[in-house]
């Protein structure tokens, strides 16, 4: 198992684009994921996951600095991840109408030492409407997240709540936004181009912060863009999209559809 | 005065402002010449009065067409590299630019008389719209026959070849005739078989080459397999056919509550098969081919007829080349219909086929521009009411802006009077013609068989809105004697005659020139308005042309050309219509005029 390269921000919310810095990390996990429809469009979830993470500072300058919480450091943890959703979208993987809303609460304890001990809890909703036609669809999107250390323990950097162009804020680099906390809105115009080929405008909000009460109107960083989306009904699909934000412009070429929520956002990690 | 003399200045000793106005005015002059050079409407007058192209002659067996056959590098070459093509063929785009402009003429189509119509030849022949056809005739359309022998054995001697979607399987019957039977989808019955049997029998009034197809009933029972009969298994590797092919065949299609099955079966064409011929180009190895098929009237014209059928798939492989081995020609064919009215192939028809190409550059341009906040209108598809008819409408049809699946470049090059000519033929069929056509898919359900009637109807009258608003439809030119022993000048408005006119009541306005090498005399007789569709060539008017032939010092043996131009108005006189000149060539000594064909301006 290799190290990635990898990019950290010190500075939360008002961390600047010259505050990056380079680690490098080596993560590997494990998930058993339990489910169950409850009534209707309700069901519920049972998550466990082992993770295993070694990071340190990257050779490439500047690196990370060693002092921060799991830079220079090895976890191996458990996590469990209560979950409840609804979802009552007319088709999961190309939605035209219909609601999307989960919670999920995640408590990690690390296994080898007393270090890492931390909750993360996350609400999600998402909320298709058609407009004009069922194949245009309006997307509204909103998310919050928070992670809180316990017993003393900490929650190593690469774990803490991330936005950035694979976490809702597609016009900023890998790694840009971190902190405990982060909200996110999105709105997303989906239109039809051609047979299986959906054209889209977004607009992104979001913040990361530490405390509630840092939250405020004006720490929200926006990236705003357009894209082209390929998706079949056979569940085959790609996106290309190109977004602009205060720290430049980005293009983003994924093979898949959704909001990608990574690492800390997924588990609460 | 001595004269001034200007002498050249050594190309180095021009200012750069002098050099540079001369390289625009030899760009511009280059690019106006190119949008405006060369004669591409030939004249009435230098149009054969023609009804029988010579294209008949005997010649060598020629090679079989492979390159049709390919319907996938067709529709890919069609959609995507035909249209680069296009778009970089300098002279193409700026005669373009230049018929925008109103500087040049669309290029017209080179097959036509001089009275704009298309002879008879091995790729058409004049039938309804020229020579009404009976009920019965249109009835049984290209039928020469009744079908496969119903009594014996039908001998399944291989699988359907083509990549279309709808089984099939070819047989010889008793009478050794050898047909392709073609079924409806499980779902649709009905819905492939009677387009075929429909659709045949309009494009053959129509004056197409189409084979003979005829609706049967198969009995499983009475299928064998020929001992050479192959059958393309998986992966599509041919080995020996066996009974068991047929009946998966069989088993996938709808079956009557008597275990028969409905199906078209089409006879297959006389001679020697040659592969398709394409809407683009000539055959190298026929003599007879003298005009690219680009630029035949028939293939353009095809555009509106196909757009009234819905026929969407026009491809080259839906085209086919018959060699006659005894008169040594080449005939020209168009063959399956299967994706026509309602149905496309074993499924009903997309809702945006007819109305954008499959992959349509243009289409996915607007849409992106238009980022979703317009709807176009096939986006609301209406209720497909009959299973049997699949997706068929009139509605939002539009006869402009219907397309083919993918670019045909004859229909690319279709004009106005290309399409006024379509026009023509597809109002040709009456509300009762296209009653006894439709009758012939033979509908369980008779609500199905009106619905395509009533739709039939509804793209027709919107074809001949469309098309005789934009070209003035005066048409059927001859010439009568007068009780007063004058000759006169009579037409018919296709427009008014068929129901398609903005009024009730149309005036027409008439002047009358004398037609010389290089354009027009000045006015023989000043402009006259009239009621009637009718224009006495009157004793004065030979008078004006008899003495301006006289001014111009031509003797009088010489037979002068009158073209008399006819606009039309039906608004009293408000607006006038485009121009249709008619052109009269008079005996002088006889004092007698003779038709000579028309133009019409677009």
């Amino acid at each position: 198992m290799n190290f990635d390269e990898s990019h950290f921000f010190p500075g939360g919310n008002r961390a600047r684009e010259q505050d990056e810095t380079n680690f490098e990390l080596k993560q590997l996990a494990w998930d058993l994921k339990l489910g169950r429809k409850l009534v209707g469009d309700f069901s519920a979830a049972l998550t466990g996951r082992l993770l295993i993470a070694d990071a340190k500072p990257s050779s490439r300058l500047p690196a990370t600095p060693a002092s921060i919480a799991g830079n220079n450091s090895s976890m191996t943890a458990l996590a469990v991840e209560p979950s409840l959703s609804y979802d009552s979208r007319d088709n999961p993987f190309r939605p035209t109408r219909g609601w999307f809303a989960e919670g999920a609460f995640t408590y990690t304890d690390q296994v080898d030492r007393n270090q890492f001990r931390y909750l993360g809890y996350r609400v999600e909703v998402q909320r298709y409407i058609p407009v004009f036609h069922d194949d245009r669809v309006l997307l509204l999107r909103g998310y919050v997240a928070k992670q809180d250390s316990l017993d003393g323990g900490s929650i190593p950097f690469y774990e803490l709540n991330l936005l950035d162009l694979n976490n809702g804020l597609r016009g900023f680099d890998r790694g840009r936004w971190q902190d405990e906390g982060a909200l996110l809105f999105n709105a997303e115009w989906r239109f039809p181009v051609w047979q299986d080929v959906q054209g889209d405008i977004f607009l992104d909000e979001g913040q990361v912060f530490n405390n509630y009460k840092d939250i405020g109107l004006k720490q929200f960083r926006y990236s705003a863009g357009a894209g082209l989306r390929f998706v079949t009904n056979r569940k085959f699909g790609f996106r290309i999209q190109v977004a602009a934000s205060e720290d430049g412009v980005l293009t983003l070429i994924r093979g898949d559809l959704e909001f990608i929520r990574r690492r800390a956002a997924m588990l609460g990690f | 005065m001595s004269p001034v003399i200007r002498t050249a200045a050594h190309p180095q000793q021009r200012n750069p402002h002098e050099r540079l106005r001369m390289v625009l005015v030899l760009w511009s002059t280059t690019i106006v010449l190119t949008a405006t050079a060369g004669c591409y409407s030939t004249p009435a007058v230098d149009r054969p009065i023609l009804r029988q192209a010579d294209d008949r002659r005997p010649i060598a067996e020629p090679q079989e067409e492979t390159e049709g056959q390919w319907a996938l590098w067709d529709g890919a070459d069609k959609m995507i590299f035909h249209r680069i093509g296009q778009f970089f063929n300098l002279g193409r785009s700026v005669r373009t630019i230049g018929t925008w402009l109103g500087l040049a003429d669309p290029i017209e189509a080179q097959n036509v008389d001089a009275f704009d119509e298309v002879p008879d030849s091995t790729w058409f022949t004049n039938r309804h719209s020229v020579t009404r056809l009976s009920q019965d005739e249109l009835a049984r359309g290209p039928a020469l026959g009744s079908g496969p022998d119903p009594t014996g054995i039908w001998t399944a001697i291989s699988a359907k070849e083509s990549l279309g979607s709808t089984p099939g399987f070819v047989i010889r019957d008793g009478k050794n005739d050898v047909y392709l039977i073609k079924f409806d989808p499980p779902l649709h019955p009905e819905m492939t078989t009677a387009p075929e049997i429909i659709s045949s029998r309009f494009l053959h009034a129509a004056g197409y080459h189409v084979p003979e197809h005829y609706l049967v009933e198969v009995d499983p029972a009475r299928i064998t397999v020929g001992p050479k009969a192959k059958f393309r298994g998986r992966y599509h590797v041919p080995r020996p056919m066996t009974i068991d092919d047929i009946k998966a065949i069989l088993e996938r299609v709808p079956h009557g509550p008597d275990g028969k099955i409905r199906a078209m079966a089409s006879k297959f064409l006389p001679g020697i098969p040659k592969g398709p011929f394409l809407y683009v180009g000539q055959r190298p190895d026929d003599p007879n081919d003298r005009i690219r098929h680009e630029n035949r009237r028939e293939l353009r014209g095809l555009r509106v007829i196909a757009a009234f059928l819905n026929h969407t798939d026009t491809k080259a492989a839906n085209a086919l080349d018959m060699y006659d081995r005894q008169e040594q020609y080449l005939k020209h064919y168009l063959i399956d219909f299967s994706s026509t009215l309602g149905a496309d192939n074993a499924d009903p028809q997309l809702t945006r086929f007819g109305n954008e190409y499959f992959l349509d550059f243009g289409a996915i341009g607007r849409s992106m521009i238009e980022a979703g906040f317009y709807v176009k209108p096939w986006e609301v598809p209406i209720r497909m009411e009959y299973p049997a008819v699949g997706y068929f409408e009139s509605e939002y049809f539009d006869p402009e802006r219907w397309r083919p699946t993918y670019p045909n470049p004859a229909f690319l090059r279709a004009t106005l009077r290309d399409g006024y000519w379509g026009a023509k033929i597809v109002t040709s069929f009456t509300d009762e013609d296209i009653d006894t056509i439709v009758h012939t898919g033979d509908f369980t359900d008779p609500r199905a068989e009106r619905y395509v009637a009533d739709v039939l109807k509804a793209r027709r009258d919107k074809i001949g809105r469309y098309y005789f608003n934009l070209v003035n439809p005066l048409d059927r030119f001859s010439l009568v004697d007068t009780a007063s022993g004058e000759q006169a000048l009579t037409f018919e408005n296709l427009a008014m005659m068929r129901g398609y006119a903005p009024a009730k009541t149309a005036a027409y306005r008439y002047s009358v020139r004398r037609y010389v090498a290089n354009g027009f005399d000045p006015e023989v007789s000043p402009p006259q308005v009239i009621d009637e569709r009718q224009i006495v060539l009157s004793r004065s008017l030979i008078q004006a042309l008899r003495s301006q032939v006289e001014r111009a010092g031509k003797p009088t043996k010489d037979r002068p050309v009158a073209a008399i131009e006819i606009q039309t108005s039906y608004d009293g006189g408000a607006h006038w219509s485009k121009r249709v000149t008619v052109y009269l060539q008079f005996d002088l000594p006889a004092e007698r005029f003779h038709l000579l064909g028309l133009d019409r301006k677009t």
